[in-house]
């Protein structure tokens, strides 16, 4: 078989086995997946990095007590949002109030040195107020619509991922799309 | 402000929710209606907008190398706390084995007249030895029977009679006596026989006619006659009295169990304790692995 083909319990059993460096395979499957969960909590892109990093490393160390019963993606997601909650914890705050994601996300990119500057503006701040009405959503609508969404998966994976039922996801992203179109019209009307 | 009628499909189309007829009939509505064709291709720009927003961070604060660095530098290896969960049903069977070969040991080791203690009711009778009679005919040593209700029979030797009723007592019948079951408790008449208390619970007896209360002795060795009971069941009996008696012992010391106490109370007392004694403190339960088995909750921060 393919080491592409790989399915996640063979990775880890690889790992396990011996085989550290098959464990780049799994961060390669799963690191967007983490990244983009904690992108909309945290607007430090720093701190979006080390917990990223803090998540395979903790995920490696205790690789040999992941039930292979469970879908690898959601004990990742479980470990990331545990080390966000310690990190928040021990930072004092809730969420950053800053918009540093939104000013670094699209900076610099090379799409926007081919475009005109009044595109990268409107496109910039438009980015800008997507991700403000995201935050602005309730945790459990916010992360199925976010892998619908960013990660395109299906909504039997994200109930999957979630350990909730495939109707409940539909409602929630339904829902988040019902929300985010009430807040797009408020926002096409401001003067 | 929404006009179009239509209005109301347009986020189960956008996300495929509508089935297929309604979803190629909606199509066609967008080519008409700007309002509802405006919306959609506002929506489907604003998900691709969030996408690629993200995805240029993603490609831009990428960790995957610092991961493995992190690994090889630190040489952190996974700690061997465990192996994944599908080699759960190995350890089961292995387990399984292992607690089979622990029941069958015990069984071997168990005394012969314990063994009758897993009914959950009836009264048991073994000979003692050859010399046993029953009905008139000889018995061989250890040969067991039911006493059955409203049946009576005589016997002739020596006896150990197991009860269980609830709570199991065993006690011996030495001599000649009638026996029945009278309200599941053996009822002797014609009796000349002597009845001396081996294990178990405090029990009643008729015997000609008479409540006899068998109990335990007091402590002393010489409590438990073994003269007329063969080697193995020697052994069997004098080790359950000996046992029994410093459970006594212990308590006196601390008065629960007392001779003038009635039978019942007398049958749950060394329950009870037996059962307090094996409560888990929940102070001392062990740590839940924090990554084992627990369920993702994203439901608020």
């Amino acid at each position: 078989m393919n080491k592409q083909e790989r399915t996640d319990v063979e990775l880890i059993q690889a790992v396990l086995a011996g085989e550290f460096e098959t464990f780049a395979e799994l961060v390669e499957r799963y690191e967007k997946l983490v990244f983009s969960f904690l992108l909309t909590r945290l607007n430090d892109l720093q701190e979006v990095e080390d917990i990223v990093q803090e998540t395979f490393i903790k995920a490696f160390r205790h690789l040999a007590s992941f039930d292979c019963e469970r879908r690898f993606a959601a004990w990742l997601l479980t470990i990331s949002r545990n080390l966000l909650i310690d990190s928040r914890r021990k930072a004092g705050r809730s969420v950053a109030s800053t918009n540093l994601v939104t000013e670094v996300m699209l900076s610099d990119s090379a799409r926007e040195f081919s475009s005109q500057p009044s595109e990268v503006v409107v496109r910039r701040e438009r980015f800008r107020s997507i991700v403000a009405m995201i935050q602005e959503l309730p945790e459990e609508l916010r992360t199925p619509f976010l892998l619908r969404v960013i990660n395109e998966l299906p909504y039997q994976e994200i109930a999957e991922i979630l350990d909730i039922p495939l109707q409940t996801v539909k409602n929630r992203i339904f829902k988040a799309r019902g929300i985010l179109r009430g807040k797009r019209e408020n926002y096409e009307n401001l003067p | 402000m929404k006009t179009c009628h239509e209005n109301d499909k347009l986020l189960l189309f956008c996300e495929r929710g509508l089935s297929e007829v309604e979803q190629a009939e909606f199509e066609l509505h967008l080519k008409s209606c700007p309002e509802c064709s405006k919306e959609v291709a506002e929506i489907n720009a604003d998900d691709a907008l969030l996408k690629e927003g993200i995805a240029e961070a993603f490609a831009r604060h990428r960790v995957n190398n610092r991961i493995m660095q992190q690994i090889r530098s630190e040489k952190i290896i996974p700690a061997q706390t465990g192996k994944p969960a599908q080699h759960s049903w190995r350890y089961f069977w292995l387990s399984a084995l292992a607690l089979l070969a622990i029941i069958a040991a015990a069984n071997l080791y168990t005394p012969a007249a314990v063994k009758y203690h897993g009914q959950s009711q009836g009264v048991m009778v073994q000979a003692l030895n050859d010399s046993a009679i029953l009905q008139g005919e000889h018995m061989t040593a250890d040969q067991s029977v039911k006493l059955e209700a409203l049946k009576p029979i005589a016997l002739d030797g020596c006896f150990l009679f197991t009860v269980t009723n609830g709570h199991t007592s065993v006690f011996k019948m030495s001599g000649k006596a009638t026996v029945r079951l009278s309200n599941g408790q053996p009822d002797f008449s014609d009796s000349e026989a002597v009845f001396e208390f081996i294990s178990g619970a405090q029990l009643t007896i008729i015997v000609n006619q008479q409540p006899m209360q068998l109990e335990r002795k007091k402590q002393s060795a010489a409590a438990v006659s073994t003269s007329e009971i063969d080697k193995p069941l020697i052994r069997t009996a004098t080790t359950a009295a000996e046992l029994n008696v410093i459970v006594e012992g212990k308590e006196e010391a601390v008065p629960i169990l007392k001779p003038a106490e009635n039978a019942s109370a007398a049958c749950n007392t060394p329950q009870e304790v037996t059962s307090s004694e094996s409560w888990i403190d929940p102070a001392l339960a062990p740590m839940k692995n924090p990554f084992a088995d627990e369920p993702i909750e994203l439901n608020g921060n």
